[in-house]
């Protein structure tokens, strides 16, 4: 069972929740928030719960069809509300955007995943790819494949993103090695790295803006 | 470009005229979405089906797929759309429920950063360990097994019980048990709990350590850490691991 500290934004969610269950169970508005009360208890936030709905989770397997569909396309619709305002201005111009889409498509994720964000020559973005999938606490990052797939889209620079499942996102050694391999392998064909942002769980850090690169 | 009264008065008439058989028309149609979107995720779909199936809860039975269309041509994308104001949206026809709807999924995708996160319990040393296992030991049986579950960072991801029932097979099946668990959990690492009532049960002792080192070589295979086992008892603890130390 999570600890639930943040009591008004817990009951926020739920509100919200209990709302989207609605307008599937219109019939029954006391079903719809009951729903919304085990939900929650048991996946702590709705964040979580929203990323356990693509997975098989036992809270969501016990839902009915109509209710799991609707999960899954408040999920994604979240996304790509994010991932549209995306493409609309210079990537590196607006940060508070970046993190917003981060933090929904892999702020909860259970095991890692190495994502790149390739940019054209205007800084907007080009191209949002998994790259690597990976288990709960690696994923594999292969420099010349970055960059040969950067090639490939035409973008003349990245920003490299990965997730960790524990929701501390200060980077390890072995993050700190990477970032400097990708960096090398990007400079020798002219690419540039703009960022390494590692995404925990409700925060990011991004290891320019740490004096890291 | 909203759509003209003429259009809206075309989509009242086609919604009187609904077939009454759930496998065809509009509930068959959502039926088979609904179905797809579960077995393939929703990222295949285009951005008009997204909004299409979120409008299935504002409108019974009438298709809703000339609206979800209208309505990105109208606001431009989808992130538009979300984004509009409910005046809006009602101009173009958007029923009041899906008006709801679509205001509550920006509310929650604004609300991502701001939204509780779910403290987890950090099990730093073997202290701390020791002290959040104790509180269970006036509740449970003699003999009775536990494991917890870490993250990458020690933190408590379940604390769950093995219950298994007592005969020769039993140590095996608990460490495949164990093994299952962990990676359901997407654990990292895992701590065997031994709670005994008495002061020293030398048997229990002699049997945790096969124990111990058996789930120790499974889940070396699987890359998982094991901390140890704790055997916890009134008088006190001992802990030992895979390698056969009493520490």
């Amino acid at each position: 069972m999570p600890i639930i500290e943040n009591h008004e934004a817990f009951s926020q969610s739920k509100a919200l929740l209990a709302s989207v269950l609605e307008a599937v169970l219109p019939s029954d508005l006391p079903q719809a928030q009951k729903i919304a009360d085990h939900l929650l208890a048991e996946t702590g936030s709705l964040s979580t719960l929203l990323t356990a709905s693509g997975q098989e989770t036992d809270a969501v397997k016990r839902q009915s069809e109509i209710v799991r569909v609707m999960l899954l396309l408040v999920r994604e619709s979240v996304q790509r509300f994010h991932r549209d305002k995306l493409y609309k201005q210079p990537l590196l111009a607006k940060y508070e955007q970046v993190f917003a889409y981060l933090q929904s498509v892999m702020g909860y994720e259970k095991t890692e995943q190495v994502r790149v964000l390739f940019l054209d020559e205007n800084h907007y973005l080009l191209r949002d790819e998994i790259t690597g999938q990976g288990t709960v606490d690696q994923a594999p990052v292969y420099p010349r494949e970055l960059v040969y797939r950067a090639l490939q889209l035409g973008a003349s620079g990245l920003v490299l993103v990965h997730n960790h499942p524990s929701g501390n996102p200060n980077p390890s050694q072995a993050d700190i090695v990477m970032t400097k391999k990708v960096i090398a392998a990007a400079r020798v064909v002219g690419l540039t790295v703009w960022d390494h942002v590692i995404v925990g769980t409700g925060q990011m850090m991004s290891m320019k803006e740490e004096g890291l690169l | 470009m909203a759509l003209s009264s003429n259009q809206t008065k075309k989509h009242a008439k086609r919604e009187r005229a609904a077939p009454i058989f759930s496998t065809t028309g509009p509930s068959g149609h959502r039926q088979r979405m609904r179905q797809k979107v579960l077995e393939n995720g929703p990222s295949w779909l285009a951005d008009y089906e997204i909004l299409e199936m979120l409008l299935f809860a504002g409108v019974p039975r009438r298709d809703t797929k000339p609206l979800a269309k209208a309505a990105l041509t109208h606001f431009g994308s989808f992130s538009n759309v979300l984004e509009a104001s409910p005046e809006l949206l009602r101009q173009i026809g958007v029923p009041e429920a899906s008006v709801r709807l679509l205001g509550t999924i920006v509310t929650i995708a604004q609300s991502v950063q701001r939204e509780a996160k779910p403290q987890k319990l950090a099990l730093k040393d073997w202290d701390t360990v020791v002290h959040y296992v104790s509180l269970r030991l006036d509740s449970v049986e003699e003999g009775h097994l536990r494991v917890l579950f870490l993250d990458s960072q020690n933190c408590l991801i379940a604390d769950e019980p093995v219950n298994l029932s007592k005969n020769k097979d039993s140590l095996q099946e608990s460490i495949t048990h164990i093994m299952r668990r962990t990676l359901m959990h997407q654990a990292c690492a895992v701590v065997t709990i031994r709670f005994t009532l008495h002061e020293e049960s030398k048997n229990l002792l002699e049997s945790d350590k096969v124990l111990a080192i058996g789930i120790a070589e499974a889940a070396h295979v699987l890359a998982i850490e094991v901390y140890g086992h704790l055997v916890l008892g009134r008088g006190g603890w001992c802990r030992f691991t895979h390698d056969d130390k009493n520490t």
